[in-house]
């Protein structure tokens, strides 16, 4: 049976996207039901689905926090760490080593950062 | 491993990795929305701000400078840089506005600034995004063309957007496709070898008033 390209997702509100850097098949999104539960805290409802080459969408939530109350991810990558994937929303910052598989939050040194009203753009800035 | 520089409403904040990561806050009060970094100088960085205009920093996003007198709208919704373009040694930077529109450097990095015509049809605050080594793709509400490019818009995901409407009713982020496999172990053995330096920083948040907005 043929996969159509959006079989998997069951939010289709797409906000984040990125693609792994040593892997062209490897895409990751942040998905909601609309722009009422992606941006707002009070409202948020969340998700990250990951996909690979023909394959159906799968949620990759493991290490990431709950959907309800957290808004929508963005993501970035850069081409100096092939399969790591970085990850921010309202609720912090998130480093993927495994393409999106599985996630781990980044212990922030305080002061605490501002991300409570949910993230706008992320980039990767090699040092 | 590599900082991390996160757009917030209130404020741009770059994280950086040392025995833990530390954060540190710029551009407070000037609602920054959109964020780019010059792969081929990484110590340039760009910040559009809602309602401030563009902003630059020329030491890894620790001191910031506005450089946006000459863009025609304070609201710069997207952000991107060339990765072959010039000017003066540093790659061209690229601003999409609300109300839509894309500029550019005229010559020098910030001489001045106009709009290409081939982005003056695009409907809604345009994204903006650096595609191979000679083009800019931008994304508005019209359908573009773009042979390898992931963008999400409100309804759909698009990878191929030559033949599908990538737009749909407003592109909300781009990411680059590597056009090859690269082999993770090659890649360790040559960092910053022949992987591209994907773009970064091209996604953007939906202004208020805007379709992206709160339902």
């Amino acid at each position: 049976m043929e996969i159509a390209p959006e079989d998997g997702l069951k939010h289709r509100y797409l906000v984040g996207v990125a693609v792994d850097p040593a892997d062209p098949d490897a895409v990751i999104v942040s998905a909601t039901d609309g722009p009422g539960s992606a941006y707002w805290p009070r409202s948020a409802e969340a998700y990250v689905y990951r996909k690979t080459g023909l394959k159906r969408w799968e949620q990759a939530m493991s290490g990431l926090p709950e959907s309800k109350g957290t808004t929508a991810t963005r993501f970035a990558t850069h081409a100096g760490e092939p399969g790591v994937i970085y990850a921010a929303n309202n609720r912090g910052l998130f480093r993927s080593g495994d393409a999106g598989r599985s996630w781990k939050a980044l212990d922030l040194h305080r002061p605490e950062p501002g991300l409570a009203d949910g993230v706008a753009a992320i980039a990767c800035l090699p040092e | 491993m590599v900082g991390i520089v996160v757009v917030t409403r209130a404020a741009l904040l770059i994280a950086r990795p040392a025995s833990t990561w530390t954060v540190a806050e710029h551009l407070n009060g000037r609602s920054p929305v959109s964020v780019a970094v010059d792969t081929r100088d990484p110590t340039r960085v760009y910040c559009g701000t809602a309602g401030a205009g563009l902003f630059r920093s020329r030491d890894s996003g620790r001191h910031w400078e506005p450089v946006g007198p000459g863009i025609d709208h304070p609201i710069v919704t997207a952000v991107a840089v060339g990765n072959a373009e010039q000017a003066d040694g540093f790659g061209i930077v690229y601003a999409g506005t609300e109300p839509s529109a894309v500029f550019a450097p005229t010559l020098a990095a910030t001489a001045g600034w106009t709009s290409p015509a081939c982005a003056r049809s695009l409907q809604l605050a345009p994204g903006v995004f650096p595609h191979g080594p000679t083009r800019i793709m931008f994304g508005g509400s019209k359908p573009m063309r773009a042979p390898r490019i992931a963008c999400s818009s409100q309804s759909r995901l698009a990878r191929s957007c030559a033949r599908s409407t990538a737009g749909g009713p407003g592109v909300i982020a781009f990411a680059v496709v590597p056009t090859t496999r690269t082999r993770r172990r090659r890649t360790r053995l040559h960092p910053g070898g022949s992987t591209r330096p994907p773009a970064t920083g091209t996604s953007r948040a939906p202004m208020p008033g805007t379709r992206g907005d709160r339902a």
